[in-house]
């Protein structure tokens, strides 16, 4: 949150991407990089929404099915042709988001609160030509495994 | 002959009376005449030779004569007795009775009687001769009668089958023709089929070689779509390294567009330029696809294309591996049709000649159905012959029995006999219905044995069980019921002789029978009533 203050416009953007059956839009200040989905090394034991540890960059980065995210009981989605990398604000660490499909940077108009049963990573929902897209707040993503 | 015996007699004495006379006369005329001395000399001589005259007549002549009609009245008695006997004997004679006719001859003189005895012995012997003969005719005739019956019969048969044959043969005739006319059309169209064969096998060949032509030709299509095939294998390389540069240039511009927003203001134009080359690399992704698509239903195409030309030249393969076949097959045709034209031929000339062998053969059956009809014919008029002859044999057996002989095949013999046991008997009913039981018994071809009274009425009868049915004796004879009208009981009456009737109808079987009445008498000879015997004709002629 703290990157909007430093970026007005920047703070209505956001990558536009999908996962399974929803839409999330990710904003650009926290995306860093958008790649093909790397050699993800599962976690024995680990939570079943981490997929595993990928090298990016030379660095560990955590992988995590954003449809499992979204969607608990929906259980993943099983495409993940991309992985977005998301940036802890702050320069801190990186997150990888295992997409299906990203669409572009999209501005998000109306954003409406989050609904009462929508995970704490959801800032909130919006529409992009007529369907419910899911807001995505970076900060809950970094703190939701430790959480979960 | 008394009263020529008697003017005899008369003649006789008056002769001796004359004598006298003229003795008595001569002495007186003698006496008146002469002188005393010699007239009574010539006188006393003339009585002398006249009673000596008149001695000598009576001596010599009338006492001899007296002697001799005494002997001719007798040997005139005897000849009356004798002529009586004769008399009867000839009559009975007559009237057929060779047995009677010997009863009178002991009164005839010996070689009459031994004469008379010849003769009737002769006549019952030729009685015997010509019932014997008679018997064998019938019996001859009728033999010849079954034999010419069975004979008719069988020519009847023999015709029958001799017609079905002919018509068999005829229809055989004509079968052949059919089979002729047949076997001919079989050669045509065999011959046809040979030429049809022929263009078949030509055409085969032709065909066979356009197979060849074919698999060469899909072979070498197949060649080109394995070529087509590498070509787009190589396609699809490089459209999935376009899709994968398509993609990390999406990658990059959407890197592009993240940087250029996280630039605020400043990166505006660079994020357009990067919205625009991700559009481009997604329309080169959506351009892959189509192409990819495009590919994949080529390839596909082309798969079908090798599967179809590879099943294609397996089935120019089949095709002309089964057109060789057929090849070989139509030859093997060809030759079973000719062989088969050949055959036909040989049918058709075997057919002719049975058609005409069978024409000649019906000709020769219906020269022999003629010729069976003409035996026939003849068995025919045999068989009528031999009805006549058996006719004419049962007249002369039926002839035969108008005379009695001492024969046990004399039925007048039989029945007189018959007759006599029933003399003292007429009033035992008991004894009358016991012989007349015996007559049927010993005489099997008796169908009905009965007495009747003087007046034609029924007393007593006897039906031969073996010969009638019982039903059919209710209504036809009884006791009681009268006779009187039957030509054998007027013949008995009238004659007071066995009769014997022709052969009439029998009411109690149908067949042909005869009568033989008898006069039953009694002990002073007088008819007390009349014995009759039916004689069934077969059964008499059979035994």
């Amino acid at each position: 949150m703290g990157t909007d203050a430093e970026h007005p416009d920047s703070k209505a953007h956001h990558l536009l991407v999908r996962s399974g059956s929803h839409r999330c839009a990710i904003p650009v200040n926290a995306a860093k990089l958008v790649i093909s989905a790397p050699r993800v090394y599962p976690l024995h034991g680990s939570d079943p929404r981490l997929l595993g540890l990928a090298q990016v960059a030379g660095e560990p980065v955590a992988v995590v099915d954003l449809h499992a995210l979204l969607d608990e009981e929906g259980g993943a989605s099983g495409g993940h042709g991309l992985t977005v990398i998301v940036g802890q604000p702050g320069g801190g660490s990186s997150l990888g988001l295992a997409v299906d499909e990203a669409f572009g940077v999209i501005r998000v108009a109306n954003p409406q609160p989050p609904r009462p049963d929508d995970p704490r990573w959801v800032a909130g929902t919006s529409t992009v030509d007529d369907r419910l897209i899911f807001i995505l707040d970076p900060e809950q993503l970094f703190v939701a495994p430790r959480v979960g | 002959m008394q009263d020529e015996r008697r003017s005899t007699i008369l003649r006789q004495w008056l002769g001796m009376a004359i004598l006298i006379l003229v003795i008595l006369v001569g002495g007186v005329l003698l006496e008146l005449s002469s002188d005393e001395e010699q007239e009574q000399w010539y006188t006393d001589a003339w009585l002398v030779l006249g009673l000596s005259a008149l001695v000598a007549h009576l001596l010599l002549v009338s006492l001899p004569r007296g002697r001799l009609e005494r002997a001719h009245q007798e040997l005139e008695e005897r000849h009356a007795v004798q002529s009586r006997a004769l008399e009867k004997s000839l009559e009975e004679m007559r009237h057929g009775d060779l047995v009677e006719c010997l009863e009178s001859i002991d009164a005839l003189p010996r070689a009459m009687n031994e004469a008379v005895e010849a003769a009737a012995h002769a006549m019952s012997a030729l009685v015997q001769q010509i019932q014997g003969s008679s018997v064998e005719v019938a019996t001859s005739a009728s033999t010849v009668h079954l034999t010419s019956a069975e004979l008719v019969e069988a020519a009847s048969q023999q015709a029958a089958a001799v017609v079905e044959i002919t018509a068999t043969t005829e229809e055989l005739a004509r079968t052949a023709g059919q089979i002729a006319v047949n076997a001919t059309g079989q050669a045509r169209f065999v011959a046809r089929a040979q030429e049809a064969g022929n263009a078949g096998a030509t055409a085969l060949e032709g065909a066979v070689r356009g197979v060849g032509k074919l698999r060469d030709g899909i072979e070498a299509i197949a060649d080109r779509a394995d070529v087509l095939g590498k070509r787009s294998r190589e396609i699809y390389r490089v459209l999935d390294l376009i899709t994968e540069i398509a993609q990390e240039t999406h990658i990059l511009a959407l890197n592009a567009a993240i940087e250029a927003s996280a630039a605020g203001q400043h990166g505006d134009r660079f994020g357009v330029v990067a919205e625009e080359v991700r559009r481009l690399a997604e329309r080169s992704r959506e351009s892959v696809d189509s192409v990819r698509s495009l590919l994949d239903g080529f390839s596909g195409s082309i798969r079908s294309v090798v599967v179809a030309t590879e099943e294609g030249s397996k089935s120019a393969d089949r095709v002309l591996e089964q057109s060789q076949s057929t090849q070989e097959a139509i030859e093997q045709l060809r030759s079973a049709l000719a062989d088969t034209a050949n055959a036909a031929l040989e049918i058709s000339l075997a057919t002719d000649e049975q058609r005409t062998a069978s024409d000649q053969v019906v000709l020769t059956l219906r020269e022999i159905s003629e010729l069976i009809q003409r035996t026939a014919d003849s068995f025919q008029q045999f068989t009528s012959s031999a009805e006549r002859l058996t006719g004419l044999a049962l007249s002369i057996q039926l002839l035969t029995q108008s005379f009695r002989i001492d024969s046990v095949h004399s039925l007048k013999h039989q029945i007189i006999g018959l007759s006599n046991r029933l003399r003292d008997s007429t009033s035992n009913l008991e004894v009358i219905e016991g012989t007349l039981a015996d007559v049927v018994r010993v005489f099997p071809y008796i169908e009905l044995a009965y007495l009747v009274d003087t007046t034609g009425t029924m007393v007593a009868f006897e039906v031969n069980r073996e010969v009638v049915d019982d039903h059919r004796v209710k209504g036809t004879v009884s006791v009681g019921q009268t006779f009187a009208d039957r030509p054998w009981f007027q013949a008995v009456s009238r004659d007071q002789r066995t009769a014997v009737t022709p052969t009439y109808v029998s009411l109690l079987t149908d067949d042909r029978c005869f009568t033989i009445a008898a006069a039953v008498r009694n002990r002073s000879g007088s008819m007390i009533g009349i014995l009759g015997i039916d004689i069934n004709v077969q059964s008499w002629t059979n035994i």
